[in-house]
């Protein structure tokens, strides 16, 4: 920092040499001034009384007409060097006598026009003191004394000081500087060694090294007692700290999840070691934003817009995206990203963790497979009671047309139409189990009602009363089959749920998705009056394999239903009661009248 | 006060007409009136009388020159007379040339009495006489008789005797400041 150095050792020398040199220079302009002043009054006055002495010593020479003795009275000013010419006239004007200094033009000068109430009159012009004074004798006029003095005297005199200030001036700079530059050391040196030990500080982050004391104890010495302190505290933080960090690395790298830390910028600075060995790339290839690369290339752009707007917003990322492992394969990946912030509040950084979510997804699937099965296996036992009752019916048909040949056109009249029943129930069930690919316009009254005629028998044989009330008009696009599905097992709860005698008001209407998405939705309740749900089974009741039917149910039903509502982007509601002689379930289901498509 | 008084610039050679030789030394009697002290004694009268002894050389310029001027607040008048005896109470005697035969008994009559005797005539000091006209170089100029001078306890100035062309009997008090 030597910049430092010579900064704060000129600023001192300087100000020294300013404070001196500015002291000099006032003393001496003053000197000077005083000098040019009082030696301009000092002249009149000696040239006065010069003149006058000249005047009184003229006057016998005026009166008694001796130009030589008037003459050797002016030789006596030879002794004053700046009087160039000196004369005395008689009172009208005529040249009397005159000096000239050695080498001046001896030519009489003419006497100016004065008043002659002055008995005295002085000028100066250009380069010359003029002084007229009128010689008098005994109260008469005698004579006129004309002094010219040169002011090249007063000018001389003036460079010859300006020559010795000058000196003077300089020398004492030269004094001032030596001196200052030993004087500011006592005050620079202290604070430069600071300055010297915070900037080996700063460069080297060594909060080990110490400002030597000055051994003063003045107000630097106070500074470097304070500075010194601060590295001992920060040297105590800073080790604190690095304890914090390595617990913290320990932390993350015992963490099955990868880890990382980014910039409130957005750029990644930190993996732990379980990122490095699932991508199999090094912190060279990873620093900055190199982790789009182990990214899949389709998912990436969605991925960094995500990123960035969280980034913009400050609030939590949260995205599931695939990542490349070093083998090459993609596993999907549970992304969480919570902001740091400072004590400001702003965002400090980003610590995100990426959770392999692959094999939950696919044991997820595999056992809405199985839901999906039991849900089949189940529906083929009400079909085949459904089928069953037709059934009986036209094999007691086909005996009695037997029996009686003449009834025969009215018995096969009725085992048609029982026929027709059985074709109607089976292709109503063939629609459930065809995995539908593309979504269609489902109209949902129709829907409700195919899905009820599933299970006439069973509402029939616990003598369960079903209301429906559907407003005009309700279409959704969707998959038919799963919608099937979601009404199928809310029905199928209502109906094991409820006693003998029960009702089961299932109403739709339109409505909103209850998100605040200002979706347009329809709406279908499932109301029945049986014993509802215990509050302690109310929230559990969607996960997977929780049941409360010990040995009829798989416990995965409803969760089906929750995960088909959601993938139709709609809103699964369940409000229960189970006051005894009032107790009720309400399903609500919000399916929108169309997808969110991005 | 536009009148300025001017000093007019006038090369030598072209001053106006020299001045006549008794108009001069008319000028140079009121002005040894000026350079010279006399004793504070009480025979003076209130004026301060110029005497012309003699054939009166002057004319008019006499008259003229003293005309409204005062010597030590004492006016100056001018006097012709006849005899010595009138001489008495002049505080200047002009003794004329035609008195020159009669010098010494003049100067006899006025010795160690308070009057300064002037004459032209040749040998005036040597006679006893104080200040004489003489001419150097076409200029009229004087000697003094100091002795003389301090024998009827007249002082001239320095300033005078400076100005002297001859200073006779000089004492050492004339080398003291005016």
């Amino acid at each position: 920092m030597s910049t430092l150095r010579n900064s704060l050792s000129r600023k001192l020398t300087v100000m020294n040499m300013l404070v001196s040199s500015g002291a000099l220079l006032l003393a001496s302009v003053a000197f000077f001034a005083y000098d040019f002043v009082t030696f301009r009054s000092n002249l009149i006055n000696t040239t006065s009384v010069q003149a006058h002495i000249i005047g009184t010593n003229a006057v016998s020479p005026l009166v008694f007409n001796d130009p030589a003795s008037a003459e050797r009275t002016l030789s006596a000013l030879r002794a004053s060097r700046h009087i160039v010419y000196a004369g005395v006239y008689t009172p009208d004007g005529q040249f009397f006598s005159g000096y000239w200094r050695q080498g001046e033009n001896s030519t009489p000068v003419s006497l100016p026009v004065v008043s002659p109430q002055e008995t005295e009159h002085y000028w100066f012009q250009s380069n010359q003191f003029t002084l007229v004074q009128t010689i008098a004798f005994q109260n008469k006029r005698v004579g006129v004394v004309y002094i010219a003095s040169d002011l090249g005297v007063i000018y001389a005199r003036l460079r010859s000081y300006a020559i010795i200030l000058l000196a003077i001036l300089s020398a004492s700079l030269t004094a001032a500087l030596a001196l200052s530059r030993i004087a500011q050391r006592a005050v620079s040196q202290p604070i430069l060694r600071l300055a010297d030990t915070a900037a080996l500080v700063s460069r080297e982050k060594d909060y080990t090294v110490r400002v030597p004391a000055t051994g003063d104890q003045d107000e630097v010495a106070v500074l470097v007692d304070a500075f010194n302190e601060m590295l001992i505290e920060i040297q105590k933080r800073d080790s604190a700290l690095q304890e914090n960090e390595r617990q913290f690395r320990n932390l993350a790298d015992s963490i099955p999840q990868l880890a990382w830390m980014a910039e409130a910028t957005g750029e990644l600075f930190w993996y732990n070691h379980r990122w490095y060995e699932f991508t199999g790339t090094t912190p060279e290839q990873m620093a900055g934003w190199g982790w789009q690369a182990v990214h899949d290339p389709t998912t990436l752009p969605e991925v960094i817009a995500k990123w960035r707007a969280s980034l913009g917003t400050g609030e939590p990322f949260e995205m599931i995206f695939p990542l490349r492992a070093a083998n090459g394969e993609f596993r999907d990946f549970l992304t969480l990203a919570m902001p740091v912030r400072d004590a400001q509040g702003h965002v400090a950084r980003w610590f995100g963790t990426n959770t392999d979510i692959t094999e939950q997804r696919r044991s997820a699937e595999a056992l809405r497979q199985t839901e999906k099965l039991a849900a089949t296996g189940r529906l083929a036992a009400s079909i085949a009671h459904e089928i069953n009752n037709p059934l009986e019916a036209v094999t007691n048909l086909v005996y009695l047309a037997r029996k009686q040949p003449a009834n025969v056109a009215k018995y096969l009249t009725l085992a048609d139409q029982e026929l027709d029943r059985i074709a109607q129930i089976t292709k109503n069930t063939l629609g459930f189990y065809r995995d539908s690919t593309s979504r269609t316009d489902i109209n949902i009254p129709e829907l409700l009602q195919e899905v009820l005629t599933l299970y006439n028998s069973k509402l029939h044989f616990k003598k369960i009363t079903v209301r429906p009330e559907y407003a005009q008009s309700l279409h959704i696009s969707g998959f038919p089959g799963e919608i099937r599905q979601i009404f199928a097992n809310l029905i199928a709860n209502a109906i094991e749920a409820l006693p003998a005698n029960g009702f089961i008001i299932i109403r739709a209407t339109r409505s909103w998705i209850p998100d605040g998405s200002h979706r347009r939705a329809i709406r279908i309740t499932f109301l029945d009056n049986g014993v509802g749900i215990a509050p302690e089974h109310r929230r559990r009741i969607f996960e997977p394999f929780y049941t409360t039917k010990k040995d009829v149910g798989t416990g995965l039903g409803l969760w089906l239903t929750l995960s088909l509502v959601a993938k139709h982007q709609g809103v699964l509601r369940m409000r229960s009661s189970t006051r005894p002689g009032n107790s009720w379930t309400i399903f609500s289901v919000y399916l929108p009248e169309a997808p969110i498509t991005n | 006060m536009l009148a300025a008084y001017l000093y007019c610039p006038r090369p030598l050679a072209a001053q106006k007409s020299k001045p006549q030789e008794y108009e001069v030394k008319a000028a140079y009697l009121y002005n040894f009136g000026r350079f010279v002290e006399w004793p504070a004694s009480g025979n003076m009268s209130d004026n301060f009388p110029i005497c012309v002894l003699g054939q009166d050389p002057f004319g008019s310029y006499l008259d003229a020159v003293i005309a409204g001027e005062f010597v030590n607040d004492r006016k100056l008048i001018a006097k012709r007379i006849a005899t010595v005896r009138d001489a008495l109470n002049c505080r200047i005697l002009f003794i004329s040339d035609s008195e020159s035969v009669r010098l010494r008994e003049i100067l006899a009559a006025v010795d160690k009495t308070p009057v300064l005797t002037v004459s032209d005539t040749p040998n005036f000091i040597i006679a006893g006489g104080m200040i004489q006209f003489v001419v150097v170089e076409n200029r009229i100029r004087f000697s003094i008789n100091l002795a003389a001078c301090e024998r009827a306890s007249l002082t001239p100035s320095s300033q005078l005797l400076k100005v002297a062309v001859e200073v006779r009997g000089e004492a050492s008090k004339v080398n003291g400041p005016s």
